[in-house]
């Protein structure tokens, strides 16, 4: 009865490609934010609105936030690192709606009926957080590169003496383990908070759900935020050059 | 790797939407929104310098109108004062001359006066001369004789005529 699964469950295909459930509701998320952006972009004025506010408002605060860690540079990450909170924030609240785990599809597997949903919060899914802690990696060390050049990679590959060839391996490694840490750290927390609700929603549906309703609203702006911040720090690191 | 689901078709599409939705937002929300906020930002401040330059220039505006208000009310009272020591002036020499005037007026009617009352005295003394004669002959017709009648008249007269030129310059 109670549905708890590591990996996303594949619902239909696609001429041979199987769509999961993480996956559609990843298209819904990006629909619903192109959407909304163009919504917004139609309707700029010079004049705000109150919507239009809002937009300003979180657009703006967000680069105020980034230009506190990176700032001259803002203006080159911010669509990286905004990006990455704003598509994060969504699909971590994904979890809170209605449906997202509970509409789902009836199927015999092995012989046993099995429950599988419709729709699954896709940071739930490690194949996007793995996906996007590769971008967020590959984009770090592309700005170190861009930005330091050749002596970017001296960090690294340092032969001068064999402590400083050490720290460089060391540091390779580090850049790895980045990418574990920054996937997992997401998986964790909203796989973790998804069978938390499931759970509490199995046992006692009415009001219980509340309180946890709330935590996972706020774990998911919290990890959202530790994403894109920690993103916007290791680019802050990688192209200064104090190496 | 299969356990937890991971498949690298999957990856690559979530990939794919990750950098779309870089490049949509990008084009269509961050850029347009941030340079409306940086122009608005300008705009304000282009505003808040222009106001404070007005209220320089109407500080200034103020302070030189009060300027030339103080100038012109200070020109008025020199006028005002000028005016009125120039007032002073003439109202002394019209007293000046209507009092030296005045004087010799005086003067003129007291000459006169005294020239006048000359006349009268000599009027007099002719007029009482001609009837003391008129006198004399009526009373003494009588006792005399022409002829020494005339002379005693005349003797008289004479002496009468001394007496009084002397008396009357005694008397003034």
């Amino acid at each position: 009865m109670l549905n708890i699964s590591i990996q996303p469950e594949k619902i239909f295909a696609i001429g041979g490609f199987f769509v999961t459930n993480s996956l559609l509701t990843s298209w819904l998320v990006m629909i619903f934010l192109v959407m909304l952006t163009f919504f917004v972009f139609a309707g700029l004025k010079e004049v705000p609105g109150r919507f239009q506010a809002v937009v300003e408002g979180v657009v703006g605060g967000l680069y105020g936030l980034f230009e506190s860690v990176t700032g001259e540079r803002t203006k080159i990450y911010y669509p990286l690192v905004a990006t990455l909170f704003i598509f994060i924030l969504f699909l971590n609240w994904t979890e809170i709606l209605p449906g997202v785990g509970t509409i789902g599809l009836e199927k015999v597997k092995d012989g046993a009926k099995e429950f599988i949903p419709l729709f699954r919060p896709t940071s739930a899914d490690l194949n996007l957080t793995i996906a996007l802690a590769l971008v967020s990696v590959a984009s770090i060390q592309f700005f170190g590169l861009r930005t330091l050049g050749i002596k970017y990679l001296a960090k690294f590959i340092n032969l001068k003496n064999p402590i400083l060839f050490f720290v460089g391996l060391l540091d390779i490694v580090s850049e790895g383990s980045r990418i574990i840490s920054f996937a997992f750290r997401l998986f964790g927390n909203i796989f973790a908070g998804d069978v938390l609700l499931t759970v509490i929603a199995f046992l006692m549906p009415l009001f219980a759900p509340l309180p946890f309703l709330a935590l996972e609203l706020f774990v998911g702006f919290i990890q959202a935020l530790v994403f894109s911040m920690l993103t916007a720090v290791f680019l802050n690191v990688a192209t200064s050059s104090e190496h | 790797m299969e356990k937890l689901g991971i498949q690298p078709v999957m990856l690559l599409m979530q990939l794919i939407n990750f950098v779309i939705l870089v490049a949509v937002l990008t084009k269509f929300l961050y850029k347009p929104v941030l340079k409306l906020i940086d122009e608005r930002r300008k705009k304000i401040e282009e505003g808040l310098a222009l106001a404070e330059k007005m209220k320089v220039k109407e500080e200034e505006l103020r302070k030189e109108r009060e300027a030339v208000l103080d100038k012109a009310k200070d020109e008025g009272q020199k006028i005002i004062e000028e005016y009125k020591e120039r007032g002073r002036k003439v109202e002394a020499d019209i007293v000046k001359s209507a009092n030296e005037e005045a004087k010799g007026i005086k003067e003129k009617t007291a000459i006169e006066l005294e020239q006048e009352r000359e006349k009268i005295w000599q009027d007099l003394e002719k007029q009482m001369l001609g009837v003391a004669s008129a006198m004399a002959k009526t009373v003494v017709a009588d006792i005399l004789t022409d002829k020494n009648q005339l002379l005693l008249i005349d003797k008289k007269l004479e002496k009468l005529e001394k007496e009084n030129q002397g008396g009357s310059k005694a008397k003034r």
